[in-house]
């Protein structure tokens, strides 16, 4: 998006003076005001199909010739803003990569289930089948992506799409219940005027993640579920979080992190139960002229972490502050009284699939299994990927195991993508592969490709970077395995060798 | 015979032993007074005793002497020492701060500068300015406020500076596109996946892999 011109920053800035003049009030009631709908339906009708199946076609339309700006213009029809400039920003984002694919698209959009309303908006699942034309010998691809449109009444009985954002496949979205995961042991939601929109592992980076709109407004709530063997003390953990965000967005400037305990526990606080908070002033930006705020809370119980995430314009939190305080309130644990260790190891293997015992990891979701070294420490991680495991020898010689699953706009694994993709992470690794390479080996009885290979540190490349790397990948059509591995002391060679030829799939 | 051939790279006769090697040597043999011989050393006079030793065991004579010792001893101070040696430091600061100040601060006028000053102004107008018609010139008059406000105009223009994008796109943007999280609608994704990189710097990035970039590569 062009941020430079943006309608309206001569008015801003006339009302900033204004305001400076000492007309406060006056500038204040004059401020566009995006928390408010122009054309409110009425309450409890949600939009005719007929309308929303035009907006979709003109959506498509405008796909379908690449053209980024008309797409979003659709946002912003009679001078209004889209709800939620952030995820606007990131449809763009997200639209520009797919016209760089530079081949012929042609989208295809409908509607998954019924609209619902929600507070000012009617909100519709839509499932967009993009038919990419490639060069053969790839030809006809299909992307499938499932997105969650909300819309308001237009001139006449037409309807205007005013926020867009993506959806996990397999996953509802929810008004009125509250999101919950008992082998994450939490639930949170189910409070009227929110929207709940569950998110691909690979995007949030989590063992699981959701984001909770305002509908209507730039306001949104993101919960994330992680593991800290560590069992890190919760004001560090928010202060690491602040820190962090300002290392990526050096305008932004953290506060201090403060004790907090989620509003549902804080009377009676189960005796695990630890939390902290940090504010972080964010910069004014194209979308809040007084600025926004991100407002990081931990809740910690034992290893297993809930961090919430809450953001938005000053205005929007201050307009809000009820419905947002009423959110969070609504975050607790449904147990409080179960085994620390269990609480942390359930979310992991119910989302992994895997677990660990003994250095042996087993992972019944992908009938995976590697023998990790005997005496080294063997620890589950979260992020992005499907799974992770890590083991760590008493000299420092470390071997990790990390599943990648499908990536998002894939059908399925393949050996072109995988050497793809393990290029990239090698190359930006500041490494290349040796000379000893082998090539995709299929390993009958299992049905599944296998390949070893050689990473060594560029000539040049940073002091950092370790020397070299032995590698072993599996691949599947829904998984992309890698076992990789650092030495750090030569007695270390052979037990890891030998971890590493225990990889298979069972 | 020598003791070591470094032509053969023996030493009595003997291959020196690799590395690896050395733990397998036999055991040198110990005399009877090895222990005494030992504590005695170390209970010795101290470092100046052991070189004085060492000296006397090089050459067979004392080089050492309590005399020549004593050449090197430092003088007893004298009971003024402290004052001048505080005196002197405090002069040193003076001067170096006085050195330091003159760059920046100017003289003082002498008495009579400004009754030179205006003697000197009051002689110029008697004889007549060559330059004041040029300064009194209508768009000379003019100059000055349009150059104000052409002044203010840019800096007002340079304030409109282009508005931020929203934070989201801000982290997305720090993120490598091949990773799916560069396209997620919330910032802490980036936030979180900075943080496992710091926990674990030498590990592959733990983050999966966006189909559409991976779909953009295969095709070139």
């Amino acid at each position: 998006m062009n941020w430079r011109a943006r309608p309206g920053s001569l008015r801003c800035a006339l009302l900033a003076l204004l305001s400076w003049l000492g007309m406060p009030l006056c500038a204040q009631s004059a401020a566009p005001d995006t928390s408010s709908d122009r054309k409110l339906t009425p309450d409890g009708a949600a939009l005719a199909k007929d309308a929303i199946g035009d907006v979709l076609r003109r959506l498509d339309a405008a796909f379908d010739r690449g053209d980024v700006d008309g797409y979003l213009a659709q946002f912003s029809v009679d001078g209004s803003t889209p709800d939620h400039p952030g995820a606007q920003a990131m449809l763009r984002q997200r639209l520009a990569a797919l016209f760089a694919l530079g081949v012929p698209l042609h989208r295809t959009s409908s509607l998954v289930g019924e609209p619902v309303r929600i507070g000012p908006r009617t909100v519709v699942r839509v499932r967009h089948e993009i038919h990419a034309t490639f060069p053969e010998p790839q030809g006809q691809r299909v992307i499938v992506e499932d997105s969650l449109l909300a819309l308001r009444s237009g001139a006449g009985a037409t309807a205007v799409p005013t926020f867009a954002v993506e959806i996990a496949g397999d996953a509802e979205f929810l008004v009125g219940r509250p999101f919950q995961c008992p082998a994450c042991n939490y639930a949170i939601g189910g409070v009227d005027g929110w929207l709940c929109v569950p998110t691909r592992r690979d995007r949030a980076q989590a063992l699981e993640g959701a984001s909770f709109y305002r509908i209507g407004t730039d306001l949104a709530c993101d919960v994330s579920v992680q593991i800290d063997d560590e069992l890190t003390a919760p004001t560090i953990v928010a202060e690491r979080l602040g820190q962090a965000l300002r290392q990526l967005d050096p305008a932004s400037k953290p506060r201090l992190a403060t004790a907090w305990l989620p509003p549902a526990h804080a009377a009676t606080p189960p005796r695990e139960l630890a939390g902290a908070r940090i504010e972080v002033d964010l910069p004014a930006d194209a979308a809040s002229s007084d600025g926004s705020r991100a407002v990081f809370h931990v809740s910690a119980f034992g290893a297993l972490q809930h961090l919430l995430l809450v953001r938005g314009s000053n205005r929007a939190l201050r307009d809000h502050e009820a419905a947002l305080q009423a959110l969070l309130h609504s975050f607790h644990l449904l147990d409080g009284n179960c085994d620390r260790a269990l609480a942390a190891a359930r979310p992991v293997e119910h989302h992994t699939g895997g677990a660990l015992s003994n250095g042996v990891y087993q992972n019944e979701k992908f009938q995976l299994e590697l023998t990790g070294p005997k005496g080294w420490k063997a620890q589950q991680r979260c992020g992005g990927a499907e799974f992770k495991v890590v083991w760590t020898s008493p000299g420092g010689s470390r071997l990790w195991l990390t599943g990648y699953a499908v990536p998002p706009g894939l059908e399925r694994w393949c050996s072109r993508t995988a050497d793809l993709w393990l290029g990239d992470l090698c190359s930006n690794m500041g490494m290349q592969q040796g000379a000893a390479a082998g090539d995709w080996v299929r390993i009958e009885p299992c049905d599944v490709l296998s390949r070893s290979m050689t990473w060594v540190g560029k000539p040049g490349s940073a002091p950092s970077t370790l020397a070299q790397r032995q590698l072993r990948c599996l691949l599947r059509d829904d998984l992309l395995v890698v076992a990789d591995s650092t030495l750090a002391d030569d007695a270390d060679k052979a037990p890891m060798r030998a971890a590493i030829d225990s990889l298979i799939r069972r | 015979m020598t003791a070591f051939d470094e032509t053969a790279g023996t030493f009595e006769g003997r291959a020196f032993p690799g590395e690896a090697e050395w733990l397998d040597l036999p055991v040198p043999p110990i005399t009877a007074d090895f222990v005494e011989r030992t504590i005695a050393a170390l209970s010795g006079e101290g470092l100046a005793g052991r070189a004085d030793s060492a000296l006397r065991a090089t050459n067979g004579e004392d080089r050492l002497t309590p005399a020549v010792l004593a050449a090197f001893a430092a003088p007893a101070p004298s009971r003024d020492f402290v004052q001048r040696t505080l005196h002197a430091v405090q002069e040193q600061r003076r001067s170096r701060w006085q050195e330091l100040l003159a760059r920046h601060v100017a003289p003082d006028p002498s008495p009579d500068f400004v009754a030179r000053t205006l003697a000197a102004l009051a002689r110029r107008d008697e004889q007549g300015d060559p330059h004041a018609a040029i300064r009194k010139h209508p768009l000379r008059l003019w100059i000055w406020p349009l150059l104000t406000i052409a002044a203010a105009a840019a800096v007002f223009l340079l304030l409109q500076r282009a508005p931020q994008p929203p934070i989201e796109l801000r982290l997305a943007q720090q993120v490598r596109p091949a990773f799916a999280h560069a396209y997620a609608s919330s910032p802490l994704p980036a936030v979180l996946a900075e943080l496992d990189r710091r926990a674990d710097p030498s590990a592959m990035p733990n983050g999966g892999a966006d189909g559409i970039w991976l779909l953009q590569r295969r095709d070139r």
